[in-house]
């Protein structure tokens, strides 16, 4: 009964950050460069929750719980470890044995890497990437990549984002002086003034970027070292076009709509187990 | 629960800003010399739950993190630098910069300021000035006794006297430009001012210095393209209302919580 209560208010929780990661989805609709983020939701067995509370007391699982753990996982087979998608409402439903008891749910998180649309402004310091390629800015933290390709000017002439981030080059910053004559920016990021080379953009990709890149705001991305970046060969520079964000307002709408029905679900499921305990307390307390 | 509420908000605010802009680019859609501003966005900061890469536990690692954004927010209004359209006047003072530079006008308070708007007109002295009352600089004289003037595309400025057949040079008209024309403070009334951000202008005569030539005779309209701005207001409207629905679901969501606790 009690675990019932505690996977429905889990179950809850994971819905409130669900509506939480559509807002900002929503919120950035028109962010140029903007990945949108979605969570998934998996279920929570016995076997987990021990790890859990276990990596929060800050001890290892001594070898007879790592072996529990290990017969756990091989019990639920391949099922233990998919994550379910969020619109599962009971993840899990029919747990295998007692052994993988349904706990509730965990949130993951992953960003949509799929392209944005695509629109052409004429802009000629505007760019997009045709392909999984990111553009490399530095900052006092560090290079980051984006994807967000309003470029721009400094006082000196040197290419830089919104921000006044340096655009790096395959050799260092690209100063460009305005009013020369015709910028133009190659399919292979070449920059050039007048057919006169100034310098080339530095594109790079990640094999997996979801795994390799995580958000820090402000258009960036920062590398968690999982993977070194590669120069991407497959990225297609186009001047001319801003790449807008890649959320999809109905299914966003869609989600949202599903997600609030769900959690109006899962507080009555509440409601009831309460009743529950309610009538039982009363009818054996009446006994005695 | 309290953080869509918020992240909405930040999003309503930003497509706000968004329409406030797009009007003032309409409004000026057939001002001369007008250069129309584009708004932009950026993502707010990320709650990081977990972080991906993390250990899952001894042997595996987190494939992917739990981040939540907080929003949206504007952090530039850039304006686009691109050529408006050309409008053919006939009129003598009327000039056009064909190219990336801009005028030089000596404000009232003795400023140096940057315009692309070349309607000029002559005051009292005979001294050439925006409609405002600015005067080019370098100051150009036009005598009384002009029976023409005619501007080249180089800036030279002559005149042809009353009863005389020889024009003669009064001055030329010198144009400015910046390595980064988006970074200029707009005044209003047309007139930019140089900043930090801009650079230094470069002063020199038009057609020489890659500063655009002169033509007489025309005037540039703005270069806001009136579809493209309707377009933007209706992207921007829908998006208002969506991040408004998230609001309501947001709320709808603590109203359920409400109802359990009572």
């Amino acid at each position: 009964m009690n675990y019932g209560l505690y996977s429905a208010f889990l179950g809850m929780r994971a819905r409130q950050r669900t509506l939480e990661t559509i807002a900002n989805n929503i919120a950035n609709a028109s962010t140029a460069g903007f990945k949108r983020d979605s969570l998934f939701h998996h279920s929570i067995e016995k076997a987990d929750a021990a790890l859990i509370r276990a990596q929060q007391a800050g001890v290892q699982l001594n070898s007879q719980e790592a072996a529990q753990t290990a017969q756990a996982r091989a019990a639920l087979g391949a099922d233990g470890g998919t994550p379910t998608p969020s619109g599962s409402l009971f993840a899990a439903a029919n747990p295998p044995d007692s052994i993988a008891r349904v706990f509730g749910i965990l949130s993951g998180g992953v960003t949509d890497f799929a392209p944005g649309v695509l629109r052409q402004t004429g802009r000629p310091l505007d760019v997009a990437l045709d392909g999984a390629g990111f553009l490399v800015v530095q900052t006092p933290r560090g290079e980051r990549y984006t994807r967000a390709g309003a470029l721009t000017v400094d006082s000196s002439g040197q290419l830089v984002t919104q921000r006044g981030e340096l655009v790096v080059g395959d050799s260092g910053p690209i100063t460009i002086r305005q009013g020369k004559g015709d910028l133009s920016i190659g399919a292979d990021g070449s920059v050039s003034v007048d057919g006169k080379p100034l310098g080339k953009l530095k594109v790079v990709q990640f094999n997996d970027a979801r795994a390799a890149l995580t958000k820090e705001g402000d258009a960036l991305f920062m590398a968690t070292g999982k993977e070194p970046p590669q120069n991407a060969n497959n990225t297609r520079v186009v001047q001319g076009v801003l790449e807008l964000s890649n959320v999809n307002a109905v299914t966003e709408m869609a989600t949202m709509m599903h997600n609030s029905r769900e959690f109006d679900s899962l507080q009555r499921s509440i409601t009831m187990m309460m009743n529950d305990i309610g009538r039982k307390i009363a009818s054996e307390i009446g006994r005695i | 629960m309290y953080r869509a509420l918020y992240t909405a908000a930040t999003g309503m605010g930003v497509q706000q800003m968004n329409v406030d802009n797009i009007a003032n680019n309409l409004a000026n859609a057939s001002t001369t010399g007008f250069k129309r501003v584009r708004l932009e966005f950026q993502d707010l900061l990320y709650q990081t739950h977990r972080s991906p890469g993390a250990a899952a536990n001894a042997s595996t690692t987190l494939p992917v993190g739990l981040q939540i954004g907080l929003g949206a927010r504007v952090i530039s209004s850039e304006r686009i630098f691109l050529q408006g359209d050309f409008h053919q006047t006939q009129n003598p003072l009327d000039l056009v910069i064909e190219g990336s530079g801009f005028f030089q006008v000596r404000q009232t308070n003795g400023e140096l300021s940057y315009t692309r708007a070349g309607s000029f007109h002559l005051n009292a002295e005979g001294q050439v000035v925006t409609a405002t009352g600015e005067t080019l600089e370098p100051a150009i004289t036009i005598p009384r006794e002009a029976t023409s003037i005619t501007v080249g595309t180089d800036g030279t400025v002559s005149i042809t006297l009353a009863g005389q057949t020889n024009a003669q040079n009064v001055g030329q008209v010198q144009l400015a430009s910046f390595a980064n024309p988006a970074g200029l403070e707009s005044l209003g009334r047309n007139l930019f001012k140089e900043t930090a951000a801009s650079g230094q202008a470069t002063v020199g005569a038009p057609d020489a210095q890659g500063t655009g030539r002169v033509n007489q005779g025309y005037l540039e309209g703005s270069n806001v393209n009136v579809v493209e701005e309707l377009v933007n207001m209706i992207s921007a409207q829908r998006i208002y209302e969506t991040n408004s629905k998230v609001i309501s679901a947001a709320d709808r969501m603590l109203g359920t919580i409400n109802q359990a606790v009572s």
